[in-house]
C-alpha cells in the first residue's frame, strides 16, 4: 500500500493542472459546437490557475505566504467570466449569420 | 485612505482614460452623434497627453534616483511606449470619425479608449499579473471591435476565429507564466536598479541558474518559455500562430485590420521584451536558437505567401507576418548577446523597438488611406480597385507609395533605418561570436536580405497597379479624420527617414535602460541559499 500512503507533493498538483490544460486544448481542437469550444477554454484557463496556486503553495516554499499565486488565480477567474460574456455575444452573432454554431461552417475566408 | 497618492499620480493618465471611456459608454444613451463623440474622445486624448508629458518628467527623475520599483516600472521604454500608445489611440479615433457605425459611435470610441489604456499599461508592466491583465485589456476590446465592425457573414466568421484562437493563446501564455512564477517564486519581473531587498524573476532565475539544480529547473524553464513565446507569437502573428491573420484581416473592416496589425503587435513585442529578454537568465542556452528559427520561418512564409494575394487586406496581413519575422531577428540577436555582452543585447532590443515604431507608422498610414478611399457602399477590398489611383487621386497614391516603400525598406524612408539596424545587428554579432553561432547569424542576415527583396516585389506590384493601370472605377474618397491620420503618418515616415537620429537615440536609450546592466550578484546570492530545498519537492 506504499503508493497510497506516499506524501502528496506539489508535482501531483502540477500533473492535474497539465491534464486539465491538455484536455481543454484537445476539447478546443475537436469540438465543433462553439459552446463546446467555450468549455475547452474554461478547462485550459483553470489548468493554468491550478498551476499558479500549486506553485504558490507553502509545501513548495515554507517561508512565503504564497499569496501571489492565489491572487493570479482570482484575477483569472474574473477574466474568464468577462471573456465568457463576450464569447456568448460572438457565438450569437455567428448564429445570426450562419444559423448554426458549428464552427466548421466558418470556412468562407480563405485564399 | 483609498489609494496611495503615488499610485494615483503614476496612473493618472490611465485612470482618466478609463473614467472617460465609462462616461462615453453612458453618454451614448444621451446623444448618438458620431462627430460629437469622436471630438470628445480626441479632446480627452489630447488632455491626457499633456498630463502624461508633465508626469513623465517627474517619473524619469524617480527612475534615475532608483527609488521606485514595483509592478509599474518607470524605465525609458515604459515612458516612451506610453506616449506612443496614446498617439496610436488618437490616430485610430481619427479613423473612427469616418468608419464607426452611426448607431454605435460612442461604444466604438470608448472601446478603442480602453484598448489604448491596455497598451499603455503593457508598456510599463513589471509584474506577471499586471502584464497578463493588461494584455487581456487589449484582447477583450479587440473582440468587441471585431464584433462591432460590420454585421455580415464574413465579419462574424472573422470575429469567431480571432476570438477562439486569441483565447487559446492567452491561456498558453498564462500556463507558461505559471512556470516562470513557479521557478522564481515571485511575480515581479525585475527589481530594476532599486537598492532594496526586492527580488524579481530576473534576479531569482539568475540565482537559480548558478545553483547545482539548474539542470533540473532548465526543463521547466524551457517549457515555460516555449509556452510564453507561443502565446505571444499569436499576438505578433509569428509562425506557428500566423495562420489566423489573413482570414481575420480579410473578414473585417480596414480600420479593424489596421488595429489588428499594430496594437497587438506592439503589445506582443513589448511583452516579449519584458518576459523573454529581461526575465530569462543570460546563461540560458535554448532561447536564441528558437527565436532564430522562428524568425526565418515567419519572414519567409509571410513574404512568399504575400506574392499571389489579390485582396488588399490579405496582402497586408501577410506583410505584417513578415514584419513580425524581421522583429524576431532583433530578439534573437539580443538573446544570443545577453550572455557575453549586455551592450549587444541592448542594441538588439533597440533595433526591434525602432523597427516597431517605423512599422506601426507605415501600417496605420496604409490602413488610414484605404479607409479614406472606402465609401458608404463598400470598402476597398480588391487590389484591382486601386488601379489608376495615381491619375484619379495622385496625392493618396503618393502617400500609399510612401508607406509601402517604407515597409519595403527603401531609403531614405523610415523603414530603411529599421531594417538597417536589425540586419546590421545580426552581421555584427556574426563577426563577434567565437562559437559556431556566427554561421547562424550570418545565414540569418543573408536570408533577411533575400526576404527584403521578395517583399519589394509585392509592394512594387501594388504601386504598379496604382500608377500603370488605367483607372477602373471612380474612387472618390472622403472623410477628414482618415485623411488627417494619413497625412500625420506620411509626414512622420518621411521625417523619420530623413532625420533618423532622434528616433534611434530614443530606442537606444530604451534598450539600454532595459538590459544595459548585468544583474548584480550579491542580492542574488542570498536567494540561492534557500534554493536547495525546492527541487526535492518538485520531483
Amino acid at each position: 500500500m506504499a503508493p497510497l500512503l506516499a506524501e502528496l507533493t506539489v508535482s501531483h498538483y502540477l500533473m492535474v493542472g497539465a491534464v486539465l490544460f491538455v484536455a481543454g486544448a484537445v476539447c478546443m481542437a475537436t469540438k465543433r459546437n462553439a459552446l463546446g469550444v467555450l468549455m475547452g477554454i474554461e478547462l485550459v484557463l483553470n489548468g493554468a490557475n491550478l498551476n499558479f496556486v500549486a506553485f504558490g503553495s507553502q509545501y513548495l516554499r515554507p517561508e512565503s505566504l504564497g499569496l501571489d499565486g492565489q491572487l493570479v488565480a482570482l484575477f483569472v477567474i474574473v477574466l474568464a467570466a468577462a471573456e465568457a460574456a463576450v464569447a456568448l455575444a460572438i457565438a450569437l452573432n455567428f448564429y445570426n449569420n450562419h444559423t448554426t454554431i458549428d464552427v466548421d461552417q466558418a470556412d468562407d475566408l480563405k485564399g | 485612505m483609498l489609494a496611495d497618492r503615488n499610485t494615483v499620480v503614476l496612473l493618472l493618465p490611465e485612470l482618466i482614460l478609463v473614467a472617460m471611456a465609462t462616461w462615453i459608454y453612458v453618454g451614448g444613451t444621451i446623444t448618438r452623434s458620431r462627430t460629437w463623440w469622436v471630438l470628445f474622445a480626441l479632446a480627452t486624448y489630447l488632455a491626457t497627453g499633456l498630463i502624461l508629458l508633465r508626469g513623465n518628467a517627474a517619473a524619469a527623475e524617480l527612475f534615475a534616483s532608483g527609488s521606485l520599483s514595483g509592478p509599474l516600472i518607470l524605465d525609458p521604454l515604459g515612458q516612451t511606449g506610453r506616449v506612443l500608445a496614446l498617439g496610436l489611440g488618437l490616430l485610430f479615433t481619427l479613423l473612427l470619425a469616418k468608419s464607426a457605425s452611426r448607431e454605435l459611435a460612442s461604444e466604438t470610441c470608448a472601446t478603442v479608449m480602453l484598448l489604448t489604456v491596455g497598451l499603455m499599461l503593457v508598456c510599463r508592466a513589471n509584474s506577471l499579473v499586471l502584464l497578463f491583465l493588461s494584455l487581456e485589456l487589449i484582447s477583450i476590446p479587440t473582440y468587441v471591435l471585431l464584433y462591432l465592425g460590420r454585421a455580415d457573414r464574413a465579419s462574424a466568421e472573422a470575429a469567431a476565429k480571432y476570438f477562439f484562437l486569441s483565447i487559446l493563446s492567452s491561456a498558453m501564455l498564462l500556463y507558461g507564466l505559471s512556470f516562470l512564477y513557479g521557478l522564481a517564486g515571485v511575480t515581479l519581473i525585475t527589481a530594476g536598479q532599486s537598492g532594496t531587498q526586492v527580488v524579481g524573476i530576473r534576479e531569482a532565475l539568475a540565482a537559480l541558474a548558478a545553483t547545482p539544480e539548474a539542470a533540473g529547473s532548465n526543463v521547466l524553464l524551457l517549457l515555460g518559455l516555449v509556452l510564453t513565446f507561443g502565446g505571444l507569437a499569436f499576438k505578433i502573428a509569428a509562425v506557428p500562430f500566423q495562420f489566423y491573420a489573413p482570414d481575420v484581416y480579410q473578414g473585417t473592416t480596414n480600420v479593424n485590420a489596421g488595429l489588428l496589425a499594430t496594437v497587438p503587435k506592439m503589445a506582443g513585442v513589448l511583452a516579449m521584451t519584458r518576459l523573454l529578454v529581461v526575465a530569462v537568465p543570460a546563461t540560458f542556452q535554448y532561447a536564441w536558437q528558437v527565436m532564430l528559427v522562428v524568425a526565418i520561418l515567419t519572414m519567409t512564409i509571410g513574404n512568399v505567401s504575400a506574392l499571389w494575394q489579390h485582396n488588399v487586406r490579405r496582402l497586408l496581413a501577410y506583410s505584417s507576418i513578415a514584419h513580425a519575422g524581421y522583429m524576431l531577428i532583433g530578439f534573437a540577436v539580443a538573446l544570443a548577446a545577453a550572455g557575453s555582452e549586455p551592450a549587444g543585447a541592448a542594441d538588439g532590443v533597440a533595433a526591434v523597438l525602432l523597427y516597431l515604431v517605423v512599422y506601426v507608422l507605415a501600417a496605420v498610414g496604409v490602413f488610414a488611406a484605404l479607409s479614406y478611399l472606402g465609401s458608404e457602399r463598400g470598402e476597398v477590398n480588391d487590389l484591382e480597385e486601386l488601379s489608376g489611383l495615381g491619375r484619379t487621386r495622385p496625392e493618396i497614391a503618393l502617400a500609399i507609395s510612401v508607406f509601402l516603400f517604407s515597409m519595403a525598406g527603401i531609403p531614405p524612408l523610415a523603414g530603411f533605418w529599421g531594417k538597417f539596424e536589425l540586419f546590421a545587428g545580426a552581421v555584427r554579432l556574426s563577426g563577434r561570436t567565437d562559437s559556431t553561432a556566427w554561421v547562424w547569424f550570418l545565414a540569418l542576415a543573408v536570408l533577411a536580405a533575400l526576404n527584403a527583396a521578395i517583399a519589394a516585389a509585392y509592394y512594387l506590384r501594388v504601386v504598379g497597379v496604382m500608377y500603370f493601370r488605367p483607372p477602373a472605377a471612380e474612387i472618390r474618397g472622403s472623410g477628414q479624420g482618415p485623411l488627417t491620420a494619413m497625412l500625420v503618418c506620411a509626414v512622420l515616415v518621411v521625417a523619420a527617414g530623413l532625420l533618423p537620429t532622434p528616433l534611434a537615440q530614443t530606442a537606444a536609450n530604451a534598450g539600454r535602460g532595459l538590459v544595459g546592466q548585468r544583474v548584480e550578484t550579491p542580492r542574488a546570492a542570498s536567494i540561492g541559499q534557500r534554493e536547495p530545498a525546492r527541487p526535492a519537492r518538485l520531483q
